[in-house]
């Protein structure tokens, strides 16, 4: 079961890795267009 | 939003019912033993990878044709997920090789054609991020996407046209090839991967846009 358990592993890891990661970049590019926005309407 | 929350619950409830069935409730193989397994992701990822790149190649060709951003953002997003899948395709695919064939990699057809289309696709991504220009690197990673979409079909007929180890298709129309219990847990890590890959392209295809306007919905 040792080869079985490491092929699930690796696919859990990497598609939850993947999953948070895309979550993460989202958040930080809505935040980063929001400031970027914030910033234009200040110099406005 | 509410949608995309659906869809990610629902590939969650069909990947832990999967992971049941394959992990516990179906039997092992008369000749692969408990190996049999590992076919219930690596078939799913390589399933996968075959739809991401068909979306991108259909996305990739109306982008080229109509310059609208959305395909653009569709064609990258499934870019990306299909590298991940057949990365995993070709990982889970060499673990299973290592205690059944007795080797992790062969340079068999099938294994060459499919590692060939991850690199062509990396190939894509490293085209579009190299770029100066981000719409003239969306151009050329659409005319590589096209273009090494072509492998697809080798890749799978390629258990038909060569001699490999590689053993042929198991699901055929009329012509399945496996046990009852078999074939439920891998139907069932299809519909499973299937739901995931939905789920991660729209909330990809989100960050695409976000990335490039500012909008995340």
């Amino acid at each position: 079961m040792g080869w079985v358990a490491l092929a699930y592993g690796i696919v859990l890891i990497t598609l939850t890795t993947y999953v948070l990661s895309l979550h993460r970049r989202l958040r930080e590019a809505t935040r980063a267009r929001g400031i970027s926005t914030e910033h234009s309407a200040s110099a406005r | 939003m509410r949608g995309q929350s659906f869809l990610g619950g629902a590939a969650l409830g069909f990947l832990a019912v999967g992971a049941y069935v394959g992990l516990v409730a179906s039997p092992p193989d008369a000749f692969q033993g408990e190996y049999v397994r590992i076919m219930y992701v690596h078939v799913p990822n390589a399933w996968v990878a075959y739809v991401a790149f068909a979306i991108t190649c259909i996305a990739s060709a109306l982008y080229l044709a109509k310059r609208t951003p959305v395909y653009d953002y569709v064609a990258h997003s499934a870019t990306e997920l299909g590298v991940v899948f057949t990365g995993l395709a070709l990982v889970t695919g060499s673990i299973w090789g290592r205690p059944v064939w007795g080797t992790w990699w062969t340079w068999d057809a099938r294994l060459v054609t499919t590692a060939v289309l991850f690199f062509i696709y990396l190939g894509a991504l490293l085209v579009r991020g190299l770029a100066d220009d981000p719409q003239r690197g969306a151009r050329l990673a659409a005319v590589v996407s096209i273009i090494g979409f072509l492998d697809v079909p080798v890749i799978h007929y390629s258990v038909v046209w060569f001699r490999t180890l590689h053993q042929p298709a198991s699901l055929t129309p009329g012509d399945t090839k496996m046990a009852l219990p078999m074939l439920a847990a891998l139907l069932l890590g299809l519909l499973a991967f299937t739901a995931l890959f939905a789920y991660l392209l729209t909330l990809r295809i989100r960050l695409a846009r976000a990335e490039d306007t500012g909008e995340a919905a």
